[in-house]
């Protein structure tokens, strides 16, 4: 093991991340999942389909079936704007089935910077000297956390590392120990991190089964692209991750090492987005179908300027940008498609955008955003390019958010339960296509609603969110004994009672 | 690391007690699950019974609990020895 200090040659060390044969096995005559010719045939080939066909679909959906690459070809296809609102209204439908009516918040937590890859659209590549390199300590990164946990309140993050002999498996593993040691006093009772899902580089199996053992929540890799060849034209073939193939499997090497919490997603704006929405349809699909769990959530960014970056200087670099009438449209063809997952859209989106979209479909987002490294105790305010990997389009702290969804009848949730009683991988996915988990997601956001209303709420937004408790443990009240039995509801009642009085971290 | 014990078992307790159960390997703050028999209930997950990093979850109205852990100790000290 390689300590987290001991300098190691990039060069030495680049050699020996890919391990052929992690991959090579799950290849069919040499081949990946992704087919880019019968992709873009699904596509052209598909007509625009008659309303009924499309409720067909929409059904199926609601059923909460995944789409084949076809039918999802076929929606990519509608044109009349009245069909459409059917579909936004659809997705919103399906999200309240399995979900109810509540968001997940989450904070990310940049570690490292130092990357050993030259991504043309990235920040943090190797060639781009304006940017400022860090690499936080153990130390640096509980500060952080205890920043997030007790001057913000989040209860989960996503921790970022870089590509690089600096922040290689043993140091994730380190930074998610550290993490989960925080724990912080507030007002009324403690706060601490709960949940630390990872955003890496891909790794090997070994060093998954490193995270694993340690509690990582979800591991979550982006392919970025799914097109082969604009993959290749952006990731320089001399870089780690100029291998496709090594990033497409990582997922099924963390099911290898024990890891069933994963999640995909793509960079919206490098290719043609119909293009890359069908790839993480067969994505989602590759991953049922191997491992019988398909992804547990789906990230979609749309690409923003970062610094020095090659891809903006290109003539023709805005050819695939992705319009907001069009984001739209993936988010809510990625609820229709792969209704079970959970669809993250995070503070890289202007307000307007994130506000409209989050109600056609998502369950998390991100909010008092922080992406420099050491940002969170920096608390400097304001962004820097040359600071962070991309610019934020909304700036809105976590109170502000909370009170905005308040208003909008939507409970923002903290909860963490689900892995901590075993509803992970499968049983959690059956849990959801089954429309159980939204029950239990209803009563962990009250618990957790109260808790940080009670330690971080100002007076006013205390006030709005007292109101929307009130609504939902009225219509928890109602559902007794038809949905939630009398000992369910007593036991929440009683811990709500209890978390009012201070304790922390109960749940169902 | 403690030993799991079978889906056939698992099965057995789940038909006997009428319960969901389920079985997980606890890592850092994670329960993270292997397998489970029985119908899902909305109910309350209970961490019934725990030997060394493997836990065993319940949803259950009314089932005989301290019967059920004794069944549960017998079962992984079995595994244990096999």
């Amino acid at each position: 093991m390689h300590l987290v200090n001991e300098k190691v040659s990039a060069s030495s060390w680049i050699n020996k991340v890919i391990k052929p044969e992690e991959y090579e096995r799950y290849l069919v005559d040499g081949k990946d999942f992704i087919d880019d010719d019968k992709i873009w045939q699904q596509i052209d080939s598909s007509q625009e389909p008659s309303r009924e066909r499309v409720r067909e679909i929409l059904a199926k959906s609601f059923d909460i079936k995944t789409l084949s690459p076809e039918e999802l070809a076929t929606l990519i296809k509608v044109k009349d704007p009245e069909v459409w609102q059917e579909m936004y209204e659809m997705a919103a439908r399906i999200k309240h089935k399995i979900y109810d009516n509540r968001i997940i918040t989450f904070a990310p937590l940049y570690c490292s910077n130092y990357c050993v890859n030259n991504c043309l659209y990235c920040g943090f590549r190797s060639d781009n000297t304006h940017e400022k390199r860090e690499r936080l300590n153990m130390d640096q990164i509980k500060a952080e956390a205890e920043a997030i946990a007790g001057r913000i309140g989040h209860k989960r993050v996503i921790a970022v590392f870089g590509e690089h002999p600096d922040s290689d498996g043993n140091y994730i593993a380190e930074a998610i120990k550290s993490i989960y040691e925080v724990s912080v006093k507030t007002r009324k009772g403690h706060s601490e991190i709960r949940r630390v899902n990872v955003n890496a580089a891909p790794l090997c199996v070994d060093d998954l089964r490193k995270l694993h053992e340690v509690g990582i929540g979800t591991y979550q890799v982006f392919q970025e692209t799914y097109h082969h060849e604009t993959y290749r034209q952006l990731h320089p073939a001399n870089t780690i991750k100029g291998n496709y193939q090594w990033r497409l499997y990582v997922h099924h090497r963390a099911y290898e090492a024990g890891i069933d919490d994963v999640a995909i997603g793509c960079l919206f704006g490098l290719y043609d987005w119909r293009f890359d929405l069908m790839g993480l349809l067969y994505h989602a699909i590759e991953l049922e179908q191997r491992f019988g769990v398909g992804p547990h959530t789906i990230s979609f960014p749309r690409i923003t300027p970062a610094s020095n970056s090659p891809l903006f200087r290109q003539a023709d670099h805005q050819k695939h940008f992705v319009s907001d009438e069009d984001f739209k449209k993936i988010v809510t063809l990625l609820r229709l498609a792969v209704p079970y997952t959970g669809l993250i859209i995070t503070a890289r989106e202007r307000r307007e955008v994130r506000d409209d979209v989050l109600f056609v479909g998502c369950t998390q987002t991100d909010a008092s955003t922080v992406i420099g490294i050491g940002g969170y105790t920096k608390n400097s305010g304001g962004q820097n390019i040359d600071e962070q990997q991309f610019m934020l389009g909304d700036t809105r702290s976590l109170e502000e958010l909370i009170r905005d969804l308040a208003k909008r009848g939507v409970i923002t949730s903290f909860c963490t339960a689900g892995y901590r009683c075993g509803r992970t991988g499968d049983q959690i996915m059956d849990m959801l296509k089954k429309g159980h988990e939204k029950h239990f997601c209803k009563l962990n956001a009250i618990l957790t609603y109260r808790e940080w209303l009670d330690d971080f709420a100002s007076e006013e937004t205390r006030k709005i969110g007292e109101e929307v408790i009130r609504k939902e443990i009225e219509e928890v009240k109602k559902q007794t004994p038809s949905i939630f039995s009398k000992k369910l509801y007593d036991l929440t009642m009683s811990y709500y009672e209890r978390i009012s009085n201070g304790e922390r971290d109960l749940y169902i | 690391m403690a030993n799991e014990i079978s889906t056939f078992d698992l099965e057995r307790l789940a038909e006997r007690y009428q319960i969901r159960i389920w079985q997980c390997r606890k890592l850092g703050r994670r329960w993270s699950f292997i397998t489970g028999a029985g119908p899902e209930k909305v109910l309350p997950s209970q961490l019934i019974y725990e030997q060394g990093d493997l836990g065993f979850f319940v949803q259950a109205e009314d089932f005989d609990e301290a019967s059920l852990v004794e069944e549960l100790k017998k079962l992984t000290n079995k595994s244990l020895c096999c």
